[in-house]
């Protein structure tokens, strides 16, 4: 996925497309074509390499555990500068809001991290999963699915976001997720 | 954008419809029975059954997801409808969150239980610290990637430091901590609101009160042996009056219930509440000075008022945090930032103490006083000019009941320069004990005078700050932006490289973006009243001029950079007015008349006219100090522009020409700053700066440099007005040395523009008597420096 390389002990690659997806939801949708959720991810990865001693725990969860919180740091900071460099304050008002909005969410996914760590151990793996088989599917299938599964978005909402009916956006998912569940089960093999 | 084929198309529109029955119907909370749906629509069955499985199992696997996001406050938008039914299990604790609020997480010691509020700062909650079993206020801080332990370990001493904070009216911090990456800071639940809060309720409040005539119950408070705490007494005696009218206000504690009443009359009772209330505010703060620790972000959302009227100071320790990751961003930004002291709007670092506190507190005190914040600047680049340069509105302006010594004692805390204010916040404190008590206060309204002499203490060493920095500044820029250019981006590598390069850039950039405001802003604030030192402050804000120039011509997407060009252009536009009038002073000189062939009936013209422009000037000078400088600077052009106009209807054109070649002559090096000059010439940037730099050495020059002119060296290398005859000789050498630098045809060209050399010894003009003490004999617009 064009990563730059990373030793073969620190295998945090395998949590890239996982990390992407939270990144790509956590983005509030009006910053999504100024921060690319791509090069959040990668500096996460760069961070997190160039501070990997600091990782104490030992398990794949404890270590999702901490991207996570790298991640939720980093795109807090990219969101901060980026509204650092908006200067026309009555656009920025909206996009303030919302980035607002977006490190605050960060914040409470963190504190809500740190709540249930036995429910976390079973789960990452399948959502590491999920976020792999999501990144090989058409860009409108997987938007339907994150908006809808992952977002919780109804789907005249999705609709309304990604500009198509509502039967059109039933066509994507249904495709979308057949195609998901494909590749879910080749991943479990 | 349905791609199916002919005959399948259709079928495929039919089944989308169905299935969108079934998941709108889900969502609406109305899940269809299973069966009863697939009986319906026998000719889809599998596809149905196919879907409504892979949609259970990703619902499945997007419930963690859903869940955490729901935590966050966000509602889940969707029931989660059909799979919620078949499999209990999945029902995330987010699907039910909203219902049941009951725990938010955990955060090491802390049971999250609601959330108080949220901004740019993080969020607050309320959370039981368990150990203890006590409530808490528990901010959860954004902090700024995490990584920079420096950045980490200041903020956990600053916190630490304010932890140690023991006062009645200061927050107590319980603990600061990290807990998995999520910095945390607890301090004590107090109940009742801020000021802030206060202040917006008693605007809505102002704006109804028309309308609620039955609210002027409330007689004038006595004063005397309660008024130490007026603010208790005055709550304690009517209670609930205000809110038992309004049904916001029934919600509202007692004390801010009391408050809106108070001012809804504009009683002096309220005023004083609002004294008392700053009063508890500058106790804790000299405090908290005292052990050494500044506030920093003083402001109505920080300081708390609880049910008894006790005023709390929330937040300190966070400001450090603040300046690093919060300055630059968001809603909370603007709010907070109409409370930064001038010094912090500036960014002087090293100048920022204690009085940063006082004029934020002042800051504070005038909004609660008045309603309306003392600058209402609707950007940020508008509102940090006018904390650096614009005069606060006199709150009785706003509001003429208010006290004129509560006026008094807020305009003294926002004094631009620190050393304007009070020194201590004790002295605050105390000023507003003595308006509490009916005694005589100690602040007076800084005198224009004083403040001048202060500058003239000051100012060399700022103005030569001011052009270091922008020196570094604008070099580093350039480079870095060159490199840029230069940088082919190919490999991703390559793209890390040059992120990272352009943030660099973008901190050079700001560094001399903010060296340029600042000779913007010692320009204005520190020159503008000084007429001897407009011609420091046309370099200066020349200066500024050309490199917001540059700045634009390699950025062309900020806005705000012309804006701030234009104003400067404006300035300089107004200064190039003033200046002419100093010109104009050359007509009294015999010689000059003599020169360009005045007649009779034009002298007694002339006469007039200075006769008219002696009375202007006196009847400006004596409105001086009434006049806002803006006021001022306004009429001081008007004159300008009028007095222009009359000699150029006096002299004929051929006198006006001749007129205008000897003042280009008068004006030696300084003509070559003149744009109509410079575009005649044509001269190049190089030309320029080594014309800067020989005018530069005329006027900063080292003693040694001015053989024959003892005196010459001293009070920032002006030249005194006896050694005139040397600086004459000086500057005929230096026009020698600047001609030298010019080309053959940009000599002739120069020539022909200062036309025959008029050969007057001295002066060329003799000046009215000095506006005001450091003008001196170099007149008006200062031609001659």
């Amino acid at each position: 996925m064009g990563l730059t390389e990373q030793p073969d002990d620190w295998a945090t690659n395998r949590f890239a497309e996982y990390l992407r997806l939270l990144a790509r939801l956590q983005l509030d949708p009006r910053l999504r074509g100024k921060l690319d959720a791509s090069d959040v991810v990668q500096q996460t990865l760069l961070q997190a390499h160039e501070h990997r001693e600091q990782f104490r725990g030992r398990s794949d969860a404890e270590l999702v555990g901490w991207l996570r919180a790298i991640l939720a740091n980093t795109l807090a900071a990219s969101v901060r500068r980026y509204a650092a460099e908006g200067r026309d304050l009555r656009r920025e008002r909206s996009l303030e809001a919302s980035l607002a909005e977006s490190s605050a969410r960060l914040e409470g996914w963190l504190a809500a991290e740190q709540s249930s760590p036995s429910e976390r151990v079973m789960r990452h793996e399948e959502l590491v999963r999920l976020a792999d088989a999501l990144a090989r599917l058409p860009e409108d299938q997987r938007q339907v699915i994150e908006l809808h599964h992952l977002k919780g978005c109804p789907v005249a909402e999705v609709a309304a976001v990604l500009q198509r009916t509502k039967p059109a956006v039933m066509g994507l998912l249904f495709r979308g997720l057949k195609k998901l569940r494909e590749l879910l089960r080749e991943s479990e093999q | 954008m349905i791609t199916q084929h002919n005959g399948s198309s259709e079928r495929q529109e039919r089944l989308q419809e169905i299935l969108l029955g079934y998941v709108e119907a889900a969502e609406a909370g109305k899940t269809p029975d299973r069966k009863a749906f697939l009986a319906a629509f026998p000719e889809f069955t599998d596809d149905i059954v196919e879907f409504l499985a892979n949609y259970e199992q990703v619902q499945r696997l997007g419930a963690p997801v859903r869940g955490a996001m729901a935590l966050q406050g966000i509602p889940p938008r969707t029931a989660i409808g059909a799979s919620a039914k078949q499999s209990a299990a999945v029902t995330e604790p987010g699907a039910g969150a909203a219902a049941s609020p009951v725990e938010l997480g955990l955060l090491g010691d802390f049971r999250l239980l609601r959330e108080l509020g949220r901004g740019g700062m993080g969020v607050v909650y309320e959370a039981e610290q368990i150990s203890l079993r006590r409530r808490v206020a528990l901010k959860v801080l954004p902090f700024a990637a995490g990584v920079d332990s420096r950045q980490l370990q200041r903020f956990r001493n600053e916190a630490e430091a304010a932890a140690h904070l023991h006062h009645s009216h200061i927050v107590p911090v319980f603990a600061v901590g990290t807990e998995r990456g999520v910095h945390y800071y607890a301090m004590q639940l107090i109940d009742g609101q801020s000021l802030a809060s206060l202040i917006t309720q008693l605007g809505n409040y102002d704006v109804s009160k028309g309308t609620r005539p039955d609210l002027h119950v409330h007689e004038e408070r006595g004063r005397g042996e309660d008024v130490p705490d007026a603010i208790a007494g005055a709550f304690a005696e009517k209670p609930f009056v205000a809110a038992s009218l309004t049904r916001p206000l029934a919600a509202q504690p007692l004390t801010s219930a009391s408050l809106t009443t108070e001012h809804s009359t504009r009683s002096r009772a309220f005023y004083r509440s609002v004294a008392g209330i700053a009063r508890q505010a500058a106790e804790a703060l000299e405090y908290a000075h005292q052990m050494g620790v500044v506030h920093r972000d003083i402001k109505p959302a920080n300081l708390l008022l609880d049910d008894r009227g006790q005023l709390w100071i929330a937040d300190f320790g966070l400001a450090q945090f603040q300046t690093q990751a919060g300055l630059t961003m968001t809603g909370e930004l603007l709010g907070t930032l109409r409370y930064v002291s001038p010094e912090q709007a500036m960014a002087k670092r090293g100048l920022v103490d204690h009085r940063t506190d006082i004029y934020s507190l002042g800051a504070t005190l005038y909004e609660l006083l008045t309603l309306e914040p003392v600058f209402d600047g609707k950007d940020r680049h508008a509102l940090l000019h006018q904390i650096g340069f614009d005069e606060p509105r006199p709150p009785r302006a706003i509001e003429p009941a208010i006290p004129v010594e509560l006026e008094t004692i807020v305009l003294k805390a926002l004094a631009k320069n620190p050393p304007e204010r009070y020194g201590t916040a004790q002295e605050l404190a105390d000023d507003l004990q003595r308006f509490l008590k009916d005694e005589p206060i100690l602040a007076k309204r800084p005198g224009l005078v004083e403040r001048s002499r202060k500058w003239m203490r000051r100012h060399p060493s700022i103005v030569a700050a001011a052009m270091m920095l922008l020196g570094f500044g604008a070099i580093g820029f350039a480079v870095s932006t060159a490199l840029i250019a230069r940088e082919q981006a190919g490999t991703r590598a390559a793209l890390e490289r040059e992120k990272q390069r352009s943030e660099e850039a973008e901190q050079r950039f700001q560094l001399a973006k903010r060296s340029a405001d600042e000779m913007i802003l010692v320009a204005e604030e520190e020159l503008a009243d000084h007429p001897a030192m407009h011609n420091l402050r046309r370099r200066l804000l020349e200066s500024a001029l050309a490199y917001y120039q540059e700045f634009i011509e390699q950025r062309r997407d900020v806005a705000e950079l012309a804006d701030t060009r234009d104003k400067v252009k404006k300035i300089l536009d107004d200064l190039a007015v003033l200046q002419g009038t100093g010109q104009l002073f050359m007509l009294k000189n015999p010689a000059v008349l003599a020169e360009i062939q005045v007649d009779g009936d034009q002298r007694v013209q002339v006469d007039e006219f200075w006769r008219e422009m002696d009375r202007q000037r006196h009847e400006s000078f004596r409105d001086f100090h009434r006049l806002t400088p803006e006021a001022r600077k306004r009429r001081f052009v008007e004159l300008a522009r009028g007095n222009e106009t009359t000699i150029a209807a006096i002299l004929s054109k051929e006198q006006l020409q001749r007129f205008r070649q000897i003042v280009l002559q008068a004006q030696g090096p300084m003509a070559f700053r003149d744009a109509d000059v410079v575009a005649a010439l044509k001269l190049t940037a190089k030309q320029r700066k080594d014309i800067r730099a020989i005018e530069s050495e005329m006027h900063l020059g080292s003693p040694d440099e001015r053989p024959g002119n003892p005196k010459g060296g001293k009070a920032g290398g002006r030249p005194g007005p006896a050694p005139w005859k040397a600086h004459v000789e000086r500057r005929a050498t230096d026009m020698k040395r600047i001609e030298g630098l010019l080309t053959p045809n940009q000599l002739k060209t120069w020539r022909a523009l200062i036309g025959t050399p008029i050969n007057i010894s001295w002066p060329m003009f003799m000046p009215g008597p000095p506006p005001d003490g450091p003008g001196g004999p170099r007149g008006f617009g200062g031609i001659f420096k």
